[in-house]
């Protein structure tokens, strides 16, 4: 009986130490490439009021991930958001027209912001910039003189 | 509190000092007794303009450091979540059957006593602490323990009624220096001395500058040492100087709360709990990996097996015993 018993704890022994040497041995999972992103765009001068503007996102990672938010941001000058209010899934390797509705309230210098949340390892928050000059119906811009 | 009782009998003068000693500090027990209650308030409300009711449920979880709050409009079929969690605060919104969207997203290291402060606020505003809605005055929440203990407010009158059998404290008061902007002038609390001086009714008066307001609330408690509301019915009027309909609202709800025995666990506050990842560099404590497991197990059946191994060789070894003994004779 004895014996018995010391053979099959021999064998669980055997057993455990493979188990824990197979498990200890898995590598942790790799980091995927990071978003391409472009995150800043000049639009120039442009009437004051609402426009559209884009911005390019490259999913280069071999797996689809997904853009899951953002947070939208108001200047004094104006206000950004993303023009799509739902998660936008980017499948391996491509390269996608991420779209924002602006408003420009000022004439003059304007730089309005957005933060987009994006899966990247984690979420990672990615500040979009877009920089230009309001001008006014009568092509007033009210720009600071050099 | 300070205050002044005009016109009371001295029966009420000794009420007024009962209540003054006891009253705030049952409050103050009651939500320290309740800091951990949770469940859902499921409700409607209507208001004059409002085309439709509106139908809504709101979640709360709370934790020793964590708090989320899941507020579902169930005439519109869309949801908000704010939660708060040692390492970050999140705010989802999702649409009908559409997945999370994140919405604003703050670690940590990104408070300052401002933000975190604003992130309180409306995490209080959407219904944070709804489990203390019965010790708090409608419409701004204060805590009926710090409105009796200020200064600025005066009792009108402190008297015993009794209800269905049940006795009753009413309190009228009154805050003629209140210099907030909306501005509390007074008020009527029924409560009941016998269950944590908790109110039966509150009602409170209002002025601004572009009309006066009434709100009153009513509530409904389960049994219980520190009971909690179990129904609310509120309903306030407000009555612009310049116009003479005033705008009412009135709103009904259920309460399904409780202490939990075990508080939810800090990962029920996260991200991942909605099925999104976690912010860049933010790393909860990992279970034990599985290994450890079994190489514990490896070394425990190891010594299982020297043990019997050692009983098994003890047992075989036959015992010698001295004995005297010569050579057979014949």
């Amino acid at each position: 009986m004895n014996t018995i018993v010391f053979r099959v704890a021999v064998i669980a022994v055997v057993v455990a130490v493979a188990l824990a040497g197979y498990f200890a041995s898995q590598p942790e999972p790799r980091a995927e490439p990071a978003f391409a992103i472009t995150a800043e765009c000049d639009i120039a001068s442009v009437p004051l009021g609402p426009g559209t503007v884009a911005f390019t996102v490259t999913n280069p990672a071999n797996k689809p991930r997904r853009i899951i938010g953002c947070y939208a941001q108001c200047q004094a000058a104006g206000c950004m958001d993303a023009k799509s209010n739902e998660q936008i899934t980017i499948a391996p390797g491509e390269t996608i027209e991420y779209q924002c509705d602006y408003d420009v309230y000022k004439p003059g210098p304007f730089e309005l912001k957005l933060d987009v949340f994006l899966e990247d390892n984690g979420i990672r928050t990615v500040t979009l910039t877009v920089r230009g000059v309001g001008v006014a119906a009568g092509g007033k811009t009210d720009a600071p003189k050099p | 509190m300070s205050g002044s009782v005009s016109g009371q009998s001295p029966n009420s003068k000794e009420l007024q000092k009962r209540f003054e000693a006891e009253a705030p500090a049952a409050w103050d027990e009651f939500r320290q007794a309740n800091r951990y209650a949770q469940g859902t308030w499921k409700g409607e409300t209507e208001a004059t303009g409002l085309a439709d009711k509106y139908r809504g449920e709101t979640e709360l979880k709370v934790n020793e450091t964590c708090r989320v709050l899941r507020v579902t409009d169930r005439t519109a079929n869309t949801s908000e979540v704010f939660a708060q969690n040692p390492k970050y605060w999140f705010h989802l919104k999702s649409g009908k059957g559409k997945a999370w969207i994140l919405f604003e997203l703050y670690q940590t290291e990104q408070f300052n006593s401002d933000n975190a402060k604003e992130i309180d606020r409306r995490l209080n505003e959407y219904g944070g602490r709804m489990a203390e809605n019965s010790v708090r005055l409608n419409p701004d929440e204060q805590l009926l323990s710090e409105l009796i203990r200020s200064p600025q407010t005066r009792f009108i009158s402190v008297i015993s009624s009794q209800q269905d059998g049940v006795e009753l404290v009413e309190v009228k008061f009154e805050t003629p220096e209140n210099t907030n902007p909306r501005k509390l002038t007074g008020g009527v609390l029924l409560l009941q001395p016998t269950r944590n001086w908790l109110p039966v009714k509150t009602t409170a008066f209002t002025r601004n500058r572009v009309g006066t307001g009434t709100h009153t609330v009513q509530f409904e408690y389960l049994p219980g040492q520190y009971p909690l509301p179990r129904h609310a019915d509120s309903g306030e009027v407000y009555q612009l100087f310049t116009d003479p309909n005033p705008w009412k609202s009135s709103s009904t709800g259920d309460y399904n709360f409780r202490v939990p025995e075990r508080l939810p666990d800090t990962q029920e506050f996260t991200l991942t709990a909605f099925g999104l990842p976690e912010p860049v560099g933010v790393v909860w404590v990992k279970p034990t990996p599985r290994y450890v497991w079994f190489l514990a197990a490896a070394v425990v059946f190891a010594l299982v097996a020297i043990t019997f191994r050692w009983l098994a060789r003890r047992r075989e070894t036959p015992s010698i015993s001295p004995t005297l003994s010569g050579p057979a004779t014949t």
